[in-house]
């Protein structure tokens, strides 16, 4: 059964529509990632669920029963925000206790669940500390903490590495992949990097401009997104475009089978990385001149014209200058069509 | 580095209590006559005078200067705390006029207002009642503890509640888990300000309670005025102990706040 279920969920803000009939299921023991752009309803949507903010339209199913009518604090979800938000006079122990008083457990009980989660988040001889006493990534530990020990139907995290830094966002990254297959609580994880949702999740869900574009593995989005928009959000800028006519795909110099693809107009993207610049002319090849030459450390990114077009193009080691002519071979197999 | 910080300490202690002493000393004397430095004979006579009788007049005003001071810190608590929350953490229309509004009363002469006042509460009913000094002593405490509960509160982050229902509080358990224990070190400093303004109040309560309201604050002053300085003494040292409890409570809410980063 799945743990959460949205059913063409619409939230505004005022007039303004922030998320547009989104639809999601989450099976359980997943990670999911919703990934997008700052504004675009990300933090909304969790909220939403979290029952902090209504929704305009649509339906929110947590364990196959719907949570419309239900308040926050009756939801079996827990929202861990991007700032740890403890609160600073209680310490560790009283913190991570803090929601299980709230719903009555037994003394005995509380102190039970809490030596588990401490040790399964690596909290083990910080129970006393005050909030003030600890760092950062700490601070971070014991707020996933104190969701956690709740066992909640579905935890919802809210770009809660993005105030950390770059080495202790890796930790945490691992950290909450390994509690994750520990504890088998779903998780939906919020977050605009990318590399950070597709190193935590299963499955990744792309939101532009309010709506869910594309849902699928990493591989997937990276190398086939569904539409423009996507491809632009993963850092696809080249577009050739072209028709498609008895399942083969041609524009002026590119060619690729187009297996069952209807006849028509279309455009095929290919990933600055899989242009490659070869020495001769073939198949699939155009030339084009240098325009700039950025190099920005592990790669080098070129701009090049070639046919009225622009090409961005990551390459290694290259000794390429502004001007240069080089020819452009873009490989069929690279080639990915969207419509 | 210590031995500094025991001077330090010293010479603040030095001068907030030695001109306590003259007081202590006119307290306990009985009979005191210029020039001597020190008085010719000791007694209890002002004490007593105080503390001698069950309704003396002075026992009386010290009762009644409390409950007003402690009804006044409540109502302006309890209408002080919402506003607070309201000016520090929202944006609305006119919201810099209301915060005027609010300081008026601290500006124009308490003299003005009181006697403003009065015709009001001549009208009303209210001129001579206990509520009517209340409501007279809360237009200097109310500003006050706005503007003490704004400040906490534009230093308040509501996302705590956010987190708090997440993890199953309920609206009641926020406010007293978590809204109250966050903004505790504003309540204590907006609670000690009202207290003592309450308390050291004279004039409003002069004009609005007419005579019928007895503070020690009234009291005191025709003590000054009846040349009874070993009773007066020991009435003035009755009159700064809640200072000297709001010194120390004060301090302690500082250490709390300190907790929450603002040190």
């Amino acid at each position: 059964m799945d743990r959460l279920r949205l059913q063409q969920l619409t939230i505004s803000y005022g007039e303004q529509e922030v998320i547009r009939q989104l639809s999601l299921s989450i099976a359980d023991g997943e990670m999911v990632s919703l990934l997008g752009p700052s504004g675009s309803g990300k933090s909304t949507l969790l909220k939403t669920i979290a029952g902090l903010l209504p929704q305009q339209d649509g339906r929110v199913f947590i364990n196959g029963e719907s949570v419309d009518h239900l308040p926050a604090e009756k939801r079996d979800t827990v929202l861990i925000f991007q700032k740890p938000l403890l609160f600073p006079y209680l310490n560790v122990r009283r913190n991570i206790a803090f929601g299980l008083k709230m719903s009555g457990y037994s003394q005995a009980a509380v102190r039970d669940r809490i030596r588990k989660i401490l040790e399964i988040t690596g909290l083990e001889g910080f129970e006393d500390r005050r909030i003030h006493q600890l760092s950062g990534g700490q601070q971070q530990r014991v707020a996933l903490a104190r969701g956690l020990v709740l066992e909640p139907s579905i935890l919802l995290l809210d770009e809660p590495l993005s105030s950390l830094d770059t080495e202790l966002r890796q930790q945490m990254r691992e950290l909450i992949r390994d509690i994750q297959k520990k504890t088998g609580t779903t998780m939906l994880f919020v977050t605009h990097d990318q590399s950070e949702a597709f190193a935590i999740s299963d499955r990744v869900c792309v939101l532009l401009d309010g709506t869910l574009r594309q849902t699928g593995t990493p591989q997937e989005l990276f190398y086939k997104p569904a539409d423009p928009d996507v491809a632009r959000f993963f850092g696809i800028s080249n577009m050739i475009a072209g028709r498609v006519s008895g399942s083969r795909f041609r524009s002026r110099f590119v060619c690729c089978p187009a297996p069952q693809c209807p006849d028509g107009s279309a455009a095929a993207v290919i990933r600055p990385e899989d242009i490659e610049i070869v020495k001769n002319m073939a198949d699939n090849c155009v030339e084009g001149s240098v325009l700039s030459v950025q190099f920005e450390g592990t790669a080098t990114r070129l701009m090049v014209s070639a046919g009225d077009e622009l090409y961005k193009i990551l390459c290694f080691r290259t000794s390429h200058v502004a001007g240069d002519r080089i020819i452009l071979r873009f490989p069929e197999n690279r080639l990915h069509l969207i419509r | 580095m210590n031995n500094k910080r025991h001077i330090l300490f010293l010479s603040v202690l030095v001068s907030v209590t030695l001109p306590f002493l003259p007081l202590l000393l006119w307290s306990f004397s009985e009979r005191w006559f210029y020039p001597a430095l020190l008085p010719q004979s000791f007694g209890l006579r002002g004490w007593s005078y105080i503390f001698g009788t069950v309704n003396s007049q002075i026992l009386q005003a010290l009762i009644s200067s409390f409950f007003l001071a402690a009804t006044s810190t409540l109502i302006s608590l309890a209408v002080g705390v919402p506003a607070g929350r309201a000016l520090g953490l929202y944006e609305f229309p006119g919201k810099r006029f209301v915060l005027l509004t609010f300081i008026l009363p601290v500006i124009v002469p308490p003299l003005a207002v009181a006697m403003g006042l009065h015709l009001w509460f001549i009208r009303l009913g209210l001129a001579e009642t206990f509520w009517g000094v209340v409501l007279v002593h809360l237009t200097f405490c109310l500003p006050y503890t706005i503007f003490v509960m704004r400040g906490t509160f534009s230093d308040y982050s509501p996302e705590f509640e956010d987190q708090a229902r997440t993890l199953g509080a309920s609206r009641l358990q926020v406010l007293s888990r978590v809204t109250i224990p966050m903004i505790m070190p504003g309540i204590v400093v907006a609670a000690l300000f009202s207290f003592l303004l309450s308390w050291s109040q004279y004039l409003s309560t002069l004009i609005i309670g007419g005579g019928r309201m007895l503070t020690l604050p009234i009291m005191l002053f025709s003590l000054m005025g009846s040349g009874d300085r070993p009773v007066a003494a020991a009435v003035s040292l009755i009159f700064v102990i809640p200072a000297f409890i709001a010194l120390l409570a004060s301090a302690h809410s500082l250490g709390r706040a300190g907790l929450q980063g603002v040190r």
